[in-house]
């Protein structure tokens, strides 16, 4: 009776510890995912893919998953605020091969804040990111709505990055209107602008990418494209 | 009756809406990270279904917050112990019969269930001690099992109510009063009365038992007596109509056979009910298999009920709805041990998304539920012992026990079934 409850609850105890380790290391294989591999053609057609606003705990690891597959690597402009509770976010998209870069802390309009309220917004943010990803530097900062002016030029100390193409998914229309506004308008070396915080970007994504890659267009994150395109006028460089 | 459940049913409903709103979200930000079924099932398992449960049964028993007063009886009753190898317990249990004030007269029937030590000497010394409203019988059962035991003292009631008392258990000194009280003017065919650990200070595990005798099963106990279905008049202190009993030709020898009979009188379209102020002082197993084996037995007694007696062959609405309520037990024990603990598990290595903030509202809702039958416990004025020690002790282990072993026990079952069959 004894050794067949000890057997039981071995055995009980062994099923939990089985569960645990198969969903932990699902869990870590995509925190250690081999990087997203890309080789650009500078001959070709480019564009890069960005996306603002996030993390978003429950869009962008779907979306994760998405780019993942299409093995298309992309740019997150993401908000500092939105970072707590999403560290595993982050690091599963720093590992894939992603770029992250900073859009402020709480997403204000800075061209009504001080010097010293701007700078905030990027140091507070980018000390967040270095809390999860030791080695993580911004490189690009995208200013919230777009908005920017002479002092934020100034109090920023990174390139600004803008884009060229509005995908209009921030409205949150159908996905099928999105497709539709980016597929008649995209050019090579364009720079797309997604927000990964509604279901509707990533279903357009998923009909969109094939498309894109079927007229011939390679993706690239903000630092390779400005090594690879020649127009770089959306880029503010001082 | 009615009314106040369906109230508790709405505010549990309630609960559930609201949780199950939230969980579409929280189900959301895991959905790719783990199988979508296995999701949902921990979800309703650790946090949908405990939690209407638990907030319906917080609800019913707030609004029967007040405890009923009864008349004054002094029926003659008779007590019935069965008695296994019980030579060190027996005689206090005596002593606490002998002792209690009661105003009616008592009817001891004390049976030998075919003990080898010296349980017969213990009983035999008592009997010079009965006097005029108090008289000792004692009968001998050579066959083993509870169930034979009380059968052969059932052929020997004389009265028209009668009270099984463990012999391991002692009773309050009003316990028989406030039981027989309650018996006789609500005319329920069986009544169970309210167990607090005896032993609390014996050991780790008689210590954290005392938390689920004093909070969880009380609080179930209330919530279903409420309603006149107390699934479980426990042998181990309840009071019976004599006739109910006998007309079902009494136990069947099962290995839950008070749960078996509570079923079946409850199948005849009568009441089972609960009184809280009837306290009996009872002796819990002090190690690990000790309580591991019992609460397989319940376990295994839970389904021999269910399944002798399904719930949608019970008359009564509430009855069935409990019922119900059990075979969700199953399922909710497995979600905790497959769910709950690897999810506690991933959460303690940095992933807490799969434990969710919605089990640590349930959580709370279960602690509220606990301190609330703490305070109704406390207002009855009958003493227990506490410790701040033991209660955290008895929050963080004991489901994981008490799951292991009911699991132990449903598999016994199902596996005994299949050997009947063949
Ligand atoms: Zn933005």
């Amino acid at each position: 009776m004894k050794y067949r409850n000890i057997g039981f609850i071995l055995f009980i105890s062994l099923s939990c510890l089985l569960i645990y380790l198969i969903l932990l290391f699902s869990l870590q294989a995509r925190l250690h995912r081999t990087p997203i591999q890309s080789e650009i053609d500078p001959q070709q057609p480019m564009i890069a893919i960005t996306f603002d606003d996030g993390p978003n705990a429950s869009y962008t690891l779907p979306l994760l998953d998405l780019l993942y597959k299409e093995q298309v690597p992309a740019t997150f402009f993401v908000v500092g605020e939105a970072i707590s509770g999403n560290e595993n976010i982050l690091r599963e998209m720093a590992a894939s091969g992603h770029e992250i870069e900073i859009h402020s802390f709480s997403h204000p309009d800075l061209t009504t804040l001080a010097p010293q309220q701007i700078r905030e917004e990027l140091w507070k943010t980018e000390e967040r990111l270095q809390t999860i990803l030791p080695d993580y530097h911004a490189r690009y900062f995208r200013p919230p709505y777009g908005k920017y002016n002479q002092q934020v030029q100034q109090t920023i100390p990174l390139p600004l990055v803008l884009w060229t193409l509005d995908s209009g998914d921030w409205d949150h229309p159908q996905a099928s209107s999105i497709y539709d506004q980016v597929i008649q308008q995209v050019q090579n070396q364009d720079i797309l602008i997604f927000h990964d915080d509604n279901p509707e970007t990533i279903k357009t994504l998923k009909k969109l990418i094939p498309e894109l890659k079927k007229e011939g267009f390679q993706f690239v994150t903000i630092s390779s494209f400005l090594e690879h395109a020649s127009s770089a006028s959306v880029l503010l460089i001082k | 009756m009615k009314t106040r459940f369906m109230l508790s049913l709405i505010f549990g409903a309630l609960w559930f809406f609201f949780s199950f709103y939230f969980s579409l979200f929280w189900a959301r930000e895991i959905a790719c990270l783990l199988p979508k079924a296995y999701i949902w099932w921990v979800i309703s398992g650790i946090a949908l279904l405990p939690g209407f449960f638990m907030s319906s049964l917080f609800f019913s028993n707030l609004l029967h917050w007040k405890k009923k007063e009864y008349p004054t009886t002094s029926v003659p009753v008779t007590v019935l112990i069965c008695a296994h190898n019980e030579e060190t317990m027996i005689s206090q249990s005596i002593q606490a019969i002998l002792l209690q004030h009661y105003s009616g007269p008592i009817d001891l029937l004390v049976v030998d269930n075919a003990s080898s030590d010296q349980t017969k000497q213990e009983i035999q010394k008592w009997i010079p001690c009965s006097f005029s409203n108090r008289s000792i019988r004692t009968l001998y059962c050579p066959v083993l099992g509870k169930s034979h035991a009380l059968n052969t003292g059932l052929a020997h009631i004389t009265t028209k109510y009668f009270i099984t008392v463990d012999s391991d258990t002692c009773l309050e000194k009003n316990a028989v009063q406030k039981i027989m009280n309650h018996i006789v003017a609500t005319q329920s065919s069986c009544v169970a009365g309210n167990l607090f650990v005896q032993n609390t200070t014996d050991s780790f595990f008689t210590k954290i038992q005392t938390y689920d005798y004093l909070l969880s099963i009380a609080a179930v106990k209330r919530y279903q007596g409420s309603y006149r279905s107390t699934l479980v008049a426990q042998g181990a202190f309840s009071a019976f109509q004599t006739q109910a009993v006998r007309k079902l030709g009494g136990w069947k020898p099962v290995m839950g056979e008070d749960i078996v009979l509570t079923y079946q009188l409850m199948q005849h379209g009568l009441s089972s009910t609960y009184e809280p102020a009837a306290v009996g002082y009872t002796q819990v197993p002090d190690t690990f298999f000790g309580l591991y084996n019992q609460r397989k037995r319940w376990a295994r007694g839970m389904l021999e009920g269910l399944s002798l007696i399904p719930p949608w062959k019970q008359p009564s609405f509430f009855t069935k709805y409990f019922a119900l309520v059990n075979c969700f037990v199953i399922d909710l024990d497995l979600s905790f041990l497959f769910g709950f603990i690897p999810a506690i598990l991933l959460a303690l290595s940095g992933f807490p998304l799969l434990a969710g903030i919605l089990t640590l509202i349930t959580l709370l809702v279960c602690v509220l539920l606990f301190y609330s039958m703490f305070l109704y416990q406390k207002k009855l004025n009958i003493p227990f012992k506490n410790s701040f020690f033991g209660f955290l002790a008895f929050l963080l282990c004991f489901q994981t026990i008490q799951s292991m072993a009911a699991l132990h026990g449903y598999l016994t079952f199902f596996l005994h079934r299949k050997g009947e069959w063949k």
